[in-house]
């Protein structure tokens, strides 16, 4: 490096005030002879000063960012992972089949007459589909689960399963589809979690349960057990994780429009691990904690969960109000699944 | 709330964390996008897609490096993209290096005089900006407009800080260079161009 390079790499790192003592002292020595660096000095600082000029941030820019991510949430949600196939003839013919034995036994067994035809239908289709077509979409089986429980989030998964859903329910799209918050239950949510029971059982085509499964329809409290259990083995046939698509969830009651700092979901493990909060409520294995609003609390308590088994993920669009400045988080644990 | 912690809630996917970190580096970013393009729309397409691709990717970054290294990585190419893009539109303007002598003719409007707001300003930083290699334009960004240390650069650009040093000492005396034959807002400096313009 020359002596010129030398002194000009100086100036500019006087800029960034990173120079040590002795070349400080060099620098200075040599712009007190040397007009050209000094005035090298000069304009590089009033070059910098011009780039220092604060670029006001456009008003609107920070919403239109998180209304990007927002979307891309939602998308990510309703994206299938394999493409969807469309269906055989055969299971077409199945689907039919389903549709008239359903329909029979709603004839014979008042209990399901209360159900309306298009769930019916709906749900007929999208079990068949998923048990015998082997290409499971989980859009599919998401939008039966939003039969089940009364959710709304038809209108994206619409978008991405055209075919699935009677068109009847495509009525209500909501923009929110990454989770549907559902209605209160009510006897028609039993009477149709039942009749999904009937319909699995028709195809025969029940998959072996699995502990990865993500359909919560067990956390609505007036689900009958056994209409929960079941679609938690339905919710085995999807292949669906907490990332892409996480689950229906009904607040209590108690809770709803709470709150809270942040929410957050662990499920898959077996047994609860001693966490320092309070418990606000539980139901069919699950049970909501609240929990201090602190950070290291935070992270001892999910780190806790995950070395339990557990799969934690934020979950912050539950009918809940999220302020990072509240007292306290909550915390949803499902054990035993 | 220290980054860390935000960016642990954030990779499990919750929005609101990850709102306090654009919340953290949307203006650095803009500014940096907004130096570059020299376009306000075009710098909040660029920053948008910035953040968009920070989202996409944080549930698998894993955090070896720092994360403002990370995004500004990712804003660096953006920008760069960006410029491409633009360059490969019918141009009229030279590229200058800094071994070429050749000095484009100064704009003629504004007059030195005149007060230059943000936006001439910066339509006048990024037009001289695009007059200097990628690689001074580069790190002349990280340095200058977002702030970086020399050590965060180093990761950015995967080169060593000695290299950081050298380099951005070149690229500032060029961008001097462009800026005084221009002669739009370093123009007062002129006068020393025969004292200092001609070591650039």
């Amino acid at each position: 490096m020359s002596d010129e390079e030398y002194f000009e790499q100086l100036v500019s790192s006087s800029l960034d005030g990173t120079l040590t003592e002795s070349e400080r002292e060099k620098l200075e020595a040599h712009l007190a002879e040397c007009p050209s660096c000094a005035a090298l000095k000069h304009d590089l600082e009033q070059m910098r000063a011009l780039f220092a000029v604060e670029a006001e941030l456009p008003a609107g820019l920070h919403d239109d960012i998180m209304q990007g991510v927002r979307q891309e949430q939602r998308l990510r949600v309703v994206q299938p992972e394999k493409p969807v196939r469309r269906m055989p003839v055969l299971t077409m013919v199945a689907a039919a089949a389903v549709v008239v034995l359903v329909v029979l036994g709603g004839g014979l067994m008042p209990a399901f007459s209360t159900v309306g035809g298009a769930s019916t239908t709906d749900a007929a289709t999208a079990e068949a589909n998923t048990g015998s077509d082997g290409a499971v979409s989980r859009v599919r089986d998401a939008a039966s689960d939003a039969g089940l429980t009364g959710g709304s989030d038809n209108g994206a998964q619409e978008d991405a399963a055209p075919e699935s859903a009677a068109p009847e329910e495509t009525g209500e799209a909501v923009p929110e589809a990454k989770l549907a918050t559902p209605q209160p239950a009510s006897g028609d949510t039993s009477a149709q979690a039942e009749q999904e029971q009937q319909t699995t059982q028709a195809t025969a085509e029940t998959a072996p349960a699995s502990g990865d499964s993500r359909v919560w329809e067990g956390l609505q409290p007036s689900t009958p057990p056994e209409a929960a259990g079941d679609a938690a083995t339905q919710g085995a046939h999807v292949d669906i994780t907490l990332a892409d698509a996480l689950p229906v969830i009904t607040v209590p009651d108690s809770l709803r429009g709470s709150r809270v700092a942040h929410c957050y979901l662990a499920t898959g493990g077996e047994t609860l691990p001693d966490v320092d909060g309070e418990l606000l409520y539980t139901d069919e294995g699950a049970s909501w904690i609240s929990l201090e609003n602190n950070m290291s609390l935070l992270q001892d308590t999910l780190k806790l969960l995950e070395d339990a088994g557990f799969t934690v993920s934020a979950f912050d669009e539950v009918g809940l109000t999220i302020d990072s400045k509240a007292a306290t988080w909550l915390l949803i644990v499902e054990t035993g699944s | 709330m220290d980054e860390k912690h935000i960016l642990t809630r954030a990779r499990r996917g919750e929005t609101a964390a990850f709102e306090e970190l654009v919340r953290l580096y949307e203006k650095r970013v803009y500014a940096v996008a907004l130096r570059s393009s020299g376009n306000p729309e075009d710098a909040a397409d660029i920053v948008q897609e910035v953040f968009l691709r920070a989202w996409r990717s944080i549930e698998s970054f894993r955090g070896d490096s720092g994360l403002s290294t990370w995004l500004f990585r990712i804003t660096m190419n953006l920008c760069v993209d960006h410029a491409r893009h633009k360059h490969a539109q019918p141009q009229t303007q030279p590229i200058v290096t800094d071994d070429e002598t050749e000095r484009p003719l100064p704009d003629p409007a504004p007059t030195p005089e005149e007060h230059l707001d943000n936006r001439e300003l910066g339509r006048e930083l990024a037009a001289a900006l695009e007059e200097i290699s990628e690689e001074h334009r580069r790190i002349v960004l990280l340095r200058d407009v977002s702030g970086m240390s020399y050590t965060e650069i180093a990761e950015v650009l995967e080169i060593s800080e000695g290299t950081v040093k050298s380099r951005l000492s070149r690229a500032r005396i060029a961008l001097r260079k462009v800026l005084l034959s221009r002669g739009n807002i370093l123009q007062s400096a002129a006068s020393n161009l025969s004292k200092g313009g001609g070591d650039a």
